[in-house]
This record gives C-alpha cells, structure tokens and sequence, in this order.
C-alpha cells in the first residue's frame, strides 16, 4: 500500500501497475484535502476497504486477481452502498459499463485519464457522497429548523443532478444539450399546465437528467448514423430502466421525481409506450410533461439519419399526438407556451455537430 | 517515422508540474514494467495463448499511454484488437513494430532524462 499523505479523506485506488498509481496519486493530490491511498492487488485493497473510510474508490477493470467489476461487487456486498466508484475502462466496452452501473460502479474513465475531467469529476461525487451523508445526519435531527433543513435539501439534490448532468455531457455533449433544453421546455409547459412553484422547481431539477440511462448506451447504436433497426431499438430503449438502477438509491422528492421521469418518459397516454405500457393517470404527471418537452426538442434537432423539422411541424405533430401520445391538456399548455419555448430554443440551440 | 508521437509528455507536465526529476522516474519506472510485460507478450505469442496475448497487450496499452508513450500504445492497442477478435492475423508484424517503437521510446526517454539534468 502507499499513502501520500496523511489528511483525513482518503481515495482508494486499485491498479496492478504501478506506475499508473504513481500518476492516480499526482492528480489525486489535486483534489482539496484528500490524499491517495494506493494498491497494485485488488484483494489487499478490498481488505483495507472493509477497516477504512474512504470517499472514493478509483477501480482498474483489467486486474489478475479481482477484476474491476467484481472488486466493485465485493464491496457493494459488503454493505457499502455510500462511496462513489469510478471504473477505469475503455470507451468501447459499453456492455461492460452497463454490467458495472448494476453492480454498483457510479462513472467510468478511459486511459489515459484526462486530469482535469479526472479532478472535476471527483470533486462532483465526493460532493455528492457528501450531500447524502448530510441528508442522513439531518434525517436523525428531523425536527431541528425545518425550513433551513429544506434549503439546504434542495441544495444538496442540485449538487447530486449537478454531478450527474456532467457525467450525461462526459459521456455525450449532444445529450446533454438535449437534456438542458427538455428541462427548461418541461418548466414552461409545467408553469402553463398549472404546477405550483415547488412543482416547478422540482420538474426543472429531475428533468435535466431524464437521458441519464444514455451514459451506459452502446457507442454504436448512441452515435449510428442511422436509423435505430431491430435489436438496436430494444437496446436504446433499456436506458430508461438502466436510469432507474443509477438513481433508484436516492429518496428525496426531487430525486425521485427523477427516478419517475428517466423510467416512464417514453411512455404514451394511450398505453402503446414503453417500458411498461402505462395509459393516462398511470404515467406519472412529470412524466407525461416531460415526454412532450423531449419530443419537442428531439424533432427539432438534428439527428444522424435526418435534418431538424421546423418548429410548425413539430407543433403540427405533437399536436396530432393529443390523445394518442400525450395527454390533451398537456398538449394545450405546450401550446400555450409556445413563446417561451422559442425564447428557450434559441437560448439553447442544437450546436454539437451530430457523431463523432 | 511513425505518425504517432513516440513520447508526449505534455499531459504528465500537467500532472507533475514543474516535478521533472518525477517525471524522469515515472518514466523510467514504466521502462522496467513495460519490459516484463513485453516479454510476458512475446512468450504468450510463443505458446499461442491469445488471451494472454490479448491481456499482456491491453496492460502495454494502457500503462504506456499513461506515460505519453503513444507510438508504444498504438502498436500495443492493434495486437488487443486482433487477439480480442480471435485472430492470429498481423500479431507477428505488431510485434516486431513493437519492439522498435519500445526501443525508440527508450531513447526518448533517455532524452528526456539528459536534457532535464
């Protein structure tokens, strides 16, 4: 084992080479108050990870004793649910990824690691690890100043969707464009559709993440520059419940306000939807808004297999959807926001050129 | 002369910032270990075990695009590709092109080290 330090947060990092620790350790060091607590074996690092606290593990995939994905098993087995994990592999081992987010992995890097987006994304999910022990600490002095303790919720839930938003434009700038612009289109038909302002504040939140399933996408079938055929479709369509195994842990109403929306926003009002044919009241109300506001967006941006439809178009077609797609009275607020939707869209355009 | 840069030490700049002496370690240190893992390839392409050949290049990949060793990465990340696809075909060829992109790479290295002393 080597430390580089003795402060008190500690970030555990796995890798059988040595000299990929000693450059882990350097960037590591980069991070405010932390230090690297380092291993070359997977089994000596799980030892230690079942008698020490640490606020991230940082996790090779190829290793000959525990693997990337079975260290991250181990420890999530053990009970602890809490300490981000980052995976380190390659771009192209999608399947992987996904095998890994359902064991309990919170993000992936690909070597060799980029040290800023390496710094960035771990501030955001210590941070994160941090929101979530505060909300447990303040669960046990829940009637200790409410109101101040509600503040500071919200604040913590925009750093988890904050944390996550940046793994969706990591892993594709495009989606994340696309999920910036459905969440501020959701906020205006909300605000139409008479939500309240907590309402509001809570579909503006959860809806920046509803793609956050896309983050574990098979590259060929998220960039294809084509038509989504067969098997490829029930692919693509499995990222909402991947959505549900990322985010199903956190419990606040914002969260999981963002559970319902990533898992049931590509259903349809009249039950042909998926991924569990919900009709009409069944399909959460966030859900349903936000099933416009994505349509909305998707049909007037371009796409690998077709340019952007004009905006009369798109309205034309949503609006045929009435009934069908959507429900009728959120058709009619998407309507009446129409203004504010072309403020919106010309506030956040579809800039990023489409594949790669 | 190979289109990849031999060794780009930009990014380890960024990390060890004005640590020369550091980074002249690392690399030295990655010399010794890529050395093993090379011979671990080369004898894995002896006894015909494509997964061993398959996870000695995926180790080479990795830990040499982690000093800037790109040239070495490259060559390393073709000999994967093929033994991940089953195929024997252009591993032999890769190999001897790995040997020379180790070889320059070490004298880079050695470069490296005696301009900063």
């Amino acid at each position: 084992m080597n430390s580089s330090a003795n402060t008190s947060n500690k970030v555990l990092v796995v890798d059988d080479v040595q000299t990929n620790l000693t450059v882990f350790a350097k960037v590591v060091a980069q991070i405010p108050d932390t230090e690297a607590v380092c291993f070359t074996s997977s089994t000596e690092a799980l030892q230690w990870s079942n008698g020490h606290e640490c606020v991230l593990i940082i996790v090779d995939q190829n290793m000959p004793e525990l693997s990337g994905i079975e260290f991250i098993s181990a420890v999530r087995s053990r009970g602890n649910n809490s300490t981000p994990i980052v995976m380190i592999t390659g771009h192209s081992d999608k399947e992987l990824q996904r095998d890994a987010l359902k064991r309990g992995a919170s993000a992936f890097l690909s070597k060799p690691v980029d040290p800023v987006a390496f710094v960035s994304l771990a501030r955001n999910l210590i941070a994160l690890r941090g929101a979530r022990y505060d909300a447990m600490a303040r669960a046990g002095a829940a009637q200790v100043e409410q109101a101040a303790s509600a503040d500071t919720a919200a604040s913590n839930d925009r750093t988890i969707i904050d944390a996550f938003a940046q793994l969706i434009d990591l892993s594709d700038p495009r989606s994340g464009d696309h999920c910036r612009r459905v969440a501020l289109y959701a906020e205006a038909i909300g605000k139409k559709f008479g939500l309240s302002m907590f309402e509001l504040s809570i579909l503006s939140q959860a809806a920046r993440i509803h793609d956050i399933g896309k983050v574990s996408m098979p590259d060929k079938i998220l960039y294809k520059a084509g038509r989504l055929v067969g098997d490829e479709r029930d692919v693509a369509k499995k990222h909402v419940t991947d959505a549900v195994a990322i985010l199903e842990r956190f419990t606040s109403p914002t969260m999981k306000a963002a559970v319902e929306i990533a898992h049931f926003h590509h259903e349809r009002f009249d039950g042909s939807g998926y991924p569990a044919k919900l009709a009409g009241p069944a399909i959460p109300q966030y859900a349903r808004i936000v099933a416009v506001a994505d349509t909305f967006s998707a049909l007037t941006s371009r796409r690998p297999w077709r340019e952007a439809v004009s905006v009369s178009i798109a309205v034309e077609q949503i609006e045929k959807e009435a009934g069908f797609g959507f429900e009728p009275r959120i058709v009619g607020a998407f309507r009446d926001a129409m203004p504010e939707l072309l403020d919106i869209r010309a506030e956040v355009p579809d800039l990023v050129q489409v594949g790669r | 002369m190979p289109d990849t840069p031999i060794l780009e030490i930009s990014r380890l700049e960024e990390i060890f910032e004005d640590d020369t002496t550091g980074i002249a370690d690392l690399l030295d240190a990655a010399m010794g270990t890529g050395a093993t893992t090379q011979a671990a390839l080369r004898e894995a392409f002896e006894r015909r075990a494509l997964n061993d050949v398959m996870r000695a290049a995926h180790s080479i990949k990795g830990s040499s695009a982690n000093v800037g060793g790109n040239e070495v990465a490259e060559v390393a990340g073709r000999i994967e590709a093929a033994a991940r696809a089953d195929t024997w075909d252009g591993i032999e060829p890769a190999l001897i092109e790995l040997d020379a992109a180790y070889e320059r790479l070490r004298t880079a290295v050695r470069a490296y080290r005696a301009e900063i002393s």
